[in-house]
């Protein structure tokens, strides 16, 4: 139990310098760069998509 | 002389329109033809009614109101008395249905007839447009497939005996006081009128409120449309705030009517109707409905091009919508670009007329101030930083995330986590006695059958603000090297600026509100 416990601290520690280690390199920023714009053109769409044309607004629902 | 007032038969469909005929001013040839009578035929038949027991003087306050408002004034004396058509899916005779009545020993038990009622259904004596105030239980859930959120008891009182069904009501709009975005409305009022306790107003009153300053072509009585901003008026002289959004992007009708029915708001969805039949397309015109419920199909989550987010919204397959030319909780299957319908075409076939959807209208108690898509921008975000780190190998987290986006209350949130299983004595009890505002926005991720984290939006914050109050991550390992990650300068640096930053700022200090 105790070496289990061990074990999974020890994968912990070697994760997260390994997260230190990626987000201290230029391939890493890179990809969190191009993560950034991904989600901006991807919010952007549907931000635009939503938007109300004003004619709409105008014309009666009829049927 | 009390059979006067009462009839009681067996359910089959015939017996249905021989009823509606019997009760409403309605010609043969007319019911016949009408979308609705044959959609109830369906829909009874798929409930399983057996028994109908009719009222035939039953005085409804909607009714009363259009009818005091319009047809009392017209030459022909039309009748302001109802009739009421009671459902139930258990099998009795009228003489056991006396035998009850009366105190006498009976096969037929009050508790047989309260479990088995299905609803009911105001017949107005009209020529044309009978379906008044209409109460019917909505389809079985089927699993977690089908889902109506949005649900309130009515009871009835049939002879002494207490009745109650869960449910929406709907109505047939009837051309004079109502057209179908009355008709609309008032279904959806039905639902926040209960939820934010407001008045609900009559199909006449909502009619007369649009017309306050906003005068169509046409005339106010009859009344034959109203536009998204004499609806939008109407919202808020209910102290409501309407929210327009454009659907002709299906994602983006998926998102927000899982976002909103989960939180028990119904809306209103407004279409352009085509007929296809015959290889052409032609235009029937703009339709609104109330959307009610949904189904959650079995495939997988569509991504939202280009980052790849992913919602279970997405999966929405079908709406279920009260369409007053139809009925209440008439399906719609979601296709590419349009949805299905039960209209009838040009020589009465099914299956041939599609809605476009046009716009959505969504009624916000004016607490709420923050929009979905306030709430879709910083999950984005987030969601694709996520997903970079997980690819690269530094979360354990076997699969993308899937996110369920929902607006609700603190008391149902409270609730829900009451019950999760596996959260530590000390985390549990943290969670639950922490103050939360009263509407909330929750975004769930999901990965491989498991809830991965809660982020919680404060609803009713502005939109300036950082309105996240709260992230939970629901294992132990996860929570550490999110909070090591998003503690590292150098990310939130690169993150300054962006939606994520408050979530990104909250990770790195697990547990603090």
């Amino acid at each position: 139990m105790t070496a289990a416990k061990t074990n999974g601290q020890k994968v912990y520690e070697k994760t997260v310098a390994r997260i230190e280690k990626f987000l201290a390199s230029q391939a890493g920023m890179q990809k969190l760069g191009q993560s950034q714009k991904r989600a901006n053109e991807t919010a952007a769409g549907i931000n635009e998509a939503s938007r109300v044309e004003r004619e709409k607004l105008h014309e009666p629902f009829t049927v | 002389m009390a059979q006067d007032n009462y009839v009681i038969v067996p359910y089959t469909p015939d017996r249905l329109t021989d009823l509606l005929i019997a009760l409403s001013a309605i010609h043969a040839e007319s019911i016949r033809s009408k979308a609705q009578n044959s959609y109830l035929h369906d829909y009874l038949g798929s409930q399983d009614a057996r028994t109908i027991v009719a009222e035939t003087e039953y005085v409804d306050r909607d009714y009363l109101e259009d009818f005091a408002g319009y047809y009392v004034r017209c030459f022909h004396g039309y009748n302001r008395v109802c009739a009421r058509l009671h459902f139930f899916k258990v099998s009795f005779t009228e003489a056991s249905f006396l035998d009850l009545l009366g105190g006498r020993e009976s096969e037929l038990t009050v508790t047989a007839l309260q479990a088995g009622y299905l609803g009911f259904l105001v017949v107005k004596r009209l020529p044309v447009t009978i379906i008044g105030r209409t109460c019917l239980a909505p389809y079985p859930p089927d699993g977690n497939r089908r889902w109506f959120p949005i649900k309130r008891p009515y009871s009835a009182s049939l002879f002494g005996l207490s009745l109650e069904v869960d449910t929406l009501a709907f109505q047939e709009q009837d051309t004079v006081a109502a057209a179908c975005a009355t008709s609309a409305l008032w279904s959806v009022f039905q639902g926040t009128g209960k939820l934010f306790e407001h008045h609900i107003p009559s199909p006449l009153e909502i009619t007369r409120t649009a017309s306050e300053h906003w005068m169509s072509e046409g005339r106010m009585l009859p009344n034959h449309g109203l536009t998204v901003d004499q609806m939008a008026y109407v919202i808020r002289k209910l102290d409501l705030e309407p929210v327009v959004l454009n659907f002709d992007d299906l994602w983006i009708l998926r998102a927000t009517v899982y976002a909103y029915l989960r939180g028990r708001l119904p809306f209103l969805l407004g279409v352009r109707l085509v007929d296809e039949s015959g290889g052409s397309a032609v235009e029937i015109g703009r339709h609104a409905v109330a959307a009610t419920g949904f189904s959650i199909g079995r495939g997988t989550p569509s991504p939202r091009s280009p980052s790849g987010f992913l919602v279970r919204s997405s999966q929405l397959d079908k709406l279920y919508v009260h369409d007053d030319q139809i009925g209440p909780f008439a399906r719609m299957v979601l296709q590419s670009g349009r949805l299905t319908t039960s209209w009838p075409d040009e020589s009465g076939g099914r299956g041939n007329v599609y809605a476009y959807p046009d716009v959505g209208l969504v009624p916000l108690y004016h607490k709420i101030r923050i929009p979905l898509g306030s709430v879709m921008e910083p999950l984005i975000h987030f969601d694709d930083l996520f997903e970079t780190l997980r690819t690269a190998g530094l979360l354990p987290v076997g699969e993308r995330l899937v996110w369920d986006v929902y607006l609700t209350t603190v008391q149902d949130y409270k609730a829900e986590t009451f019950s999760v299983p596996g959260l530590s004595p000390e985390r549990r009890t943290r969670l639950l006695v922490e103050p939360l505002p009263r509407f909330i926005w929750r975004a769930t991720a999901w990965a491989q059958g498991s809830a991965v984290m809660d982020l919680l939006f404060d609803a009713t914050d502005i939109e300036q603000a950082r309105f996240l109050v709260r992230s939970v991550v629901y294992d132990d390992q996860l929570t550490g090297l999110l909070a090591a990650a998003c503690s590292i300068d150098a990310l939130r640096k690169q993150y300054g600026r962006s939606p994520a930053l408050p979530i990104i700022e909250s990770f790195a200090q697990p547990d603090k509100p």
